[in-house]
């Protein structure tokens, strides 16, 4: 099943990216696609949207993948992988050029959700920590539909600040990649059809995306834009559907949806940014503090400026931090869905 | 570092109620037996495992957003005295 191409595409997509990447950032600087790093001390002007640039290479490797998949299911989740991807991708794209507005963006990434419910491809038995797998048939579907929304508008939130977004996809598709040794393959419940999805999608899209990290940590050469933190986060949902880790992944994910949970609620809904007239917080001099204005939305970064105020880099390794424990929770989350298996 | 450390409390008692609701969905989804009762009482015991399970999903929801609330404003208050 694992032929010598498996290993090879990680390879592949990571010096592609690297490549890629000094001439996407020449590109975007010369047609003016760049904006200020507002939280350092001489504003410096960042080329943006280089989510792009991994993001095609990471399509192109899927096709590949799912040219060369060993199964025809796995033939099936990649193909659907790809459609998807390639969709996000071109709503990431309209919305770095053109913009959407923040009710429009989840309801399209409902909308490309809909091929998984349509084809059902997938297996509707979840394997829950304390219960083992369940049956959930209908309303497993019915969840499928925010597998894309929900973690790519997560990730889009968090794109806070350099590396921020992509260190964290790092960190959690690498979990994914770990759980597919922890959790036992039965061939019942959990397939080796979903674990070689697992590693394949997971493994390439780490690869192409610790490419892009080296140009986007702090301080960053480029942004990803909404091209590479909405692909990231529907690869996560993906992984999670098709590689059946769905409370693995709901786990690793804690702090995102912890960040947009509270943005969202404390907003009382989707706001455009230019909607939101108190800012979370202020940048004097390079130091971030958090905003007094109970009116102003609560995130992440505010949270963890509100005792005292930081820098960035900071603010970037305690996020790294939070993210990381994040994933050793879920990874708990996996050996305790393990005993389950294993007791059956 | 004080103050993220409560950002990991936050996150752990998170985890470890998500695994709580994993335990009663648990409890509740197991099958019951259709002689026992009339059919309408099934259906009302199915609905009432589907209410409960949503008030807990719905409680720990809310529990989050105000731990989340109460360590902002308990911090910033902090910062500023």
């Amino acid at each position: 099943m694992y032929s010598l191409f498996f290993y090879i595409t990680p390879l592949i997509g990571f010096i592609l990216t690297l490549i890629i990447m000094p001439y996407l950032i020449r590109y975007m600087n010369s047609i003016n696609k760049n904006g200020p790093d507002v939280f350092k001390i001489d504003t410096p002007i960042i080329p943006e949207s280089g989510g792009i640039g991994f993001m095609i290479i990471f399509i192109f490797l899927l096709i590949i993948g799912t040219i060369a998949s060993p199964t025809i299911v796995v033939q099936q989740r990649l193909l659907m992988t790809t459609i998807i991807i390639t969709l996000v991708t071109i709503i990431g794209l309209i919305d770095d050029f053109k913009g959407l507005s923040a009710k429009i963006k989840p309801l399209l990434l409902i909308i490309i959700a809909l091929p998984i419910l349509i084809f059902q491809i997938g297996t509707p038995k979840p394997v829950l920590p304390l219960i083992g797998p369940t049956q959930l048939t209908i309303f497993y579907w019915f969840l499928a539909l925010f597998v894309i929304a929900i973690p790519a508008n997560a990730s889009n939130m968090l794109d806070v600040m350099n590396g921020v977004m992509s260190g964290s996809g790092i960190m959690i598709l690498l979990t994914a990649f770990i759980t597919s040794f922890i959790i036992p393959i039965d061939g019942r419940i959990i397939t080796d059809d979903s674990i070689y999805y697992l590693r394949f999608v997971s493994l390439t899209m780490i690869s192409v995306l610790t490419a892009f990290w080296l140009f986007n940590r702090y301080p960053a050469k480029i942004f990803a834009g909404d091209t590479g933190s909405l692909g990231v986060g529907a690869t996560i949902g993906l992984v999670a559907i098709f590689g059946q880790i769905e409370f693995v992944m709901v786990v690793a994910l804690l702090l995102h949806i912890m960040n947009s949970f509270s943005i969202i609620s404390s907003l009382k809904g989707l706001r455009e940014r230019k909607e939101i007239h108190d800012r979370p917080v202020s940048v004097k001099d390079g130091i971030i503090t958090a905003s007094k204005n109970p009116a102003a939305p609560i995130t992440l970064v505010r949270l963890l400026v509100a005792s005292s105020s930081k820098t960035e880099k900071t603010v970037i390794n305690q996020i790294y931090s939070l993210v990381a424990y994040c994933c050793i929770l879920a990874i708990l989350s996996a050996f305790l869905i393990r005993q389950e298996l294993i007791q059956l | 570092m004080k103050y993220s450390l409560s950002i990991y409390g936050i996150l752990t008692i998170i985890w470890l109620i998500l695994l709580a609701l994993c335990g009663l969905i648990g409890i509740l989804i197991v099958p019951i037996d259709s002689q026992m009762f009339t059919n309408l009482m099934s259906y009302l015991i199915s609905i009432s495992k589907v209410l409960i399970s949503s008030i807990a999903i719905i409680a720990w929801l809310l529990f989050w957003y105000k731990s989340m609330n109460y360590i902002l404003s308990y911090e910033l208050s902090k910062n500023s005295s």
